[in-house]
């Protein structure tokens, strides 16, 4: 629990929270709350797969926001406690910040953080990153992406909201949340605000991790939120890191982190289920009428507003083809593809940066198994976010801790398990993206005859670059 | 553009010359030889310079086949009669030879003049002042000690490489 009056910020709600107990809503920030794209984000789940393996993960994209808004204000709040003197040459050196007076530039800090982290998440469709991904396969018959989706709206509400936030709150948040913007092109406080909500450890992970935790009923997400977020600082290198007393509890949120994606993001069966979901989607976009609403004009807007996860599972439904139908009705009843084999694509090393070019050329495969009536499918993971954080380079190098006035050092230096490069690529020398593919029904035969027929023409592509 | 032939003719042509042979450095030679456009897709900055995800998974995934080998912190290629084929990247050839002619040879004098290059094309502060007060807001605290005169010869070798 934090007081936001100390900085002059009056409060216009508290809301109960079952991970904070209570969230404090700001006069300045409650119009964002109420509005309607906001309040959409109550009718999307936010892991809409992970509830297939975990029942009790029901909770929206709505709570979510609400936490990463609460954690951005008590963080800018410690930022403010915990470096004064750094956190005045970093306002002084922004021009949206060096005219205002002292409490305002804090308040402005603070509001603006917890307006970016409210708003982080607008653009989130249902079964959002499923959704992306699926645009990613659909051969361009349609895109969609979170942030830029995300920015369109943020521009929309900013823009509407003239005489309710001050203008430079607006422009600070606008420029966070524009991903099109890079980090060296952001003012020293924009570049601040966007590393506290994305970042090696950043608010958005210290939300979700609990919050996800909690409503899965798992233990794997816990880390003490109070005693981290209170002990971040600017280093002495003026990066986001934390004083000594944060070093074990950021350990822990990379420990959280590592355990959740393991147990709950890249669940077996919940890949599944995104690989069905994703083979729903991309079938369904080859009718000329699957369409996505778009966020560019008023009236697509208002179709985003009402597009909910049921709506979007009854809409696919609109595209019963044959295949659609048999696997929407597998998904809905839970009646899942099995595991096949995977594919690592270390194996060659020449389409490393061609993953769209993998893509198509196992679609193309997959069509033509499916002509045979030999149904498989497939989805790429990245095993990145499954390293053990003790050789994460954000706990090697990225994630400083400030020692005194003078000195910060990355957290494994500082927790004493700081490795050689050398040691640390041997130890991750086998982590690389996987390419998992499953089958309806196994069928060694017919498994070997996928296998074999996508490395092979896998390894004609690899040799193609190689010759080039 | 081939990212793995460039990465390997920088490993292969560092381990040839005098030049630092580590991880760091050959994300930073990567760095300096791509189109502007790629630079600005591939890489960050992180806190040792510009740094490419793709550029190291590239490095990891060559380890995981053993065809690069990593010893006494020096990245080097297995066997020369390995598998690969094709010419040598001649954009590297011309960015290693760039940093032997004007003596930026020590790993710490590559990273700073990466550093320098990338906020001077990448970012919005073009002057050896603003580009000096703003460095240590990203993280580069040590281009902000630099002086003005350092940071204008970076400036000059910047424009001067990508021609």
């Amino acid at each position: 629990m934090f007081t936001l009056g100390g900085y002059n910020i009056d409060i216009a709600k508290i809301i109960r929270d079952p991970i904070y107990h209570f969230i404090e809503v700001p006069d300045e920030l409650l119009p964002f709350v109420d509005n309607k794209f906001i309040q959409r984000l109550r009718w999307v789940n936010q892991l809409p797969l992970e509830q297939l393996v975990y029942p009790s993960a029901q909770h929206s994209r709505f709570e979510h926001s609400l936490g990463t808004m609460h954690l951005s204000m008590r963080a800018a709040i410690s930022l403010i406690n915990n470096s004064e003197r750094k956190i005045k040459e970093v306002f002084n050196k922004d021009e949206n910040f060096k005219s205002l007076d002292p409490k305002e530039k804090k308040k402005t800090f603070i509001l603006s953080a917890g307006l970016a982290g409210l708003l982080h998440d607008i653009g989130h469709a249902p079964f959002s990153h499923t959704l992306e991904t699926a645009s990613e396969l659909s051969g361009g018959r349609f895109s969609y992406n979170h942030e830029a989706y995300g920015f369109k709206i943020v521009k929309f509400l900013l823009e509407g909201k003239k005489g309710v936030v001050e203008e430079n709150i607006k422009n600070t948040v606008f420029s966070v949340l524009n991903k099109k913007i890079k980090l060296e092109e952001l003012s020293p406080v924009e570049i601040l605000i966007r590393n506290l909500i994305d970042n090696s450890f950043d608010t958005d992970k210290g939300d979700y991790l609990l919050r996800d935790s909690y409503h899965c009923g798992v233990n794997y997400g816990i880390y003490d939120h109070e005693r981290l977020w209170r002990n971040v600082v600017i280093t002495s290198d003026y990066t986001l890191g934390v004083n000594k007393k944060g070093a074990l509890e950021t350990w822990r949120l990379m420990l959280a982190r590592y355990f959740m994606y393991k147990n709950v993001y890249y669940h077996h069966t919940r890949n599944i289920t995104d690989a069905m979901l994703i083979d729903i989607i991309v079938r369904a976009s080859e009718n000329k009428n699957f369409k996505i609403p778009s966020v560019s004009n008023e009236k697509e807007r208002a179709d985003f507003l009402s597009w909910r996860d049921s709506d979007f599972l009854n809409y696919l439904e609109n595209f019963k083809s044959d295949e659609i139908r048999e696997i929407i009705e597998r998904f809905m009843s839970r009646k899942l593809y099995k595991k096949s084999f995977t594919l690592k694509l270390t194996q060659y090393p020449f389409l490393l940066d061609k993953e769209e070019e993998i893509i198509e050329k196992i679609k193309e495969i997959k069509d033509k198994f499916d002509k045979k009536n030999i149904s498989f499918i497939f989805i790429i993971l990245d095993d990145k976010n499954i390293i053990p954080p003790i050789f994460e380079k954000k706990v090697q190098e990225d994630i400083r801790i400030q020692i005194d006035e003078k000195k910060s050092m990355p957290l494994a230096n500082y927790l004493g398990f700081s490795f050689e490069e050398e040691v640390i690529e041997k130890a991750l020398k086998n982590y690389s993206k996987i390419i998992h593919f499953f089958i309806q029904k196994t069928d060694k035969i017919k498994e070997n005859k996928i296998k074999e027929k996508i490395e092979e023409e896998l390894k004609k592509l690899n040799n193609k670059y190689n010759e080039r | 553009m081939n990212l793995v032939k460039i990465v390997l003719s920088a490993i292969e042509e560092l381990s040839e010359k005098k030049l630092p042979k580590g991880k760091t450095a050959i994300q930073k030679i990567v760095y300096l030889s791509l189109p502007k456009e790629e630079q600005r897709k591939l890489y960050k900055p992180y806190h040792y310079g510009p740094y490419s995800e793709m550029v190291q998974n590239i490095i990891r995934s060559l380890l995981s086949l053993e065809i690069l080998n990593y010893k006494d912190n020096e990245l080097k290629i297995n066997n020369k009669d390995n598998k690969f084929s094709g010419s040598k990247s001649q954009e590297i050839l011309k960015t290693i030879s760039f940093l032997k002619k004007n003596n930026l040879t020590s790993l710490k004098k590559i990273a700073n003049f990466s550093k320098v290059h990338y906020l001077y094309f990448h970012g919005k502060k073009k002057t050896p002042a603003n580009i000096k007060n703003f460095s240590k807001f990203i993280g580069w605290k040590n281009i902000s000690h630099l002086s003005n005169d350092s940071i204008k010869n970076y400036i000059e070798l910047s424009q001067k490489i990508n021609n």
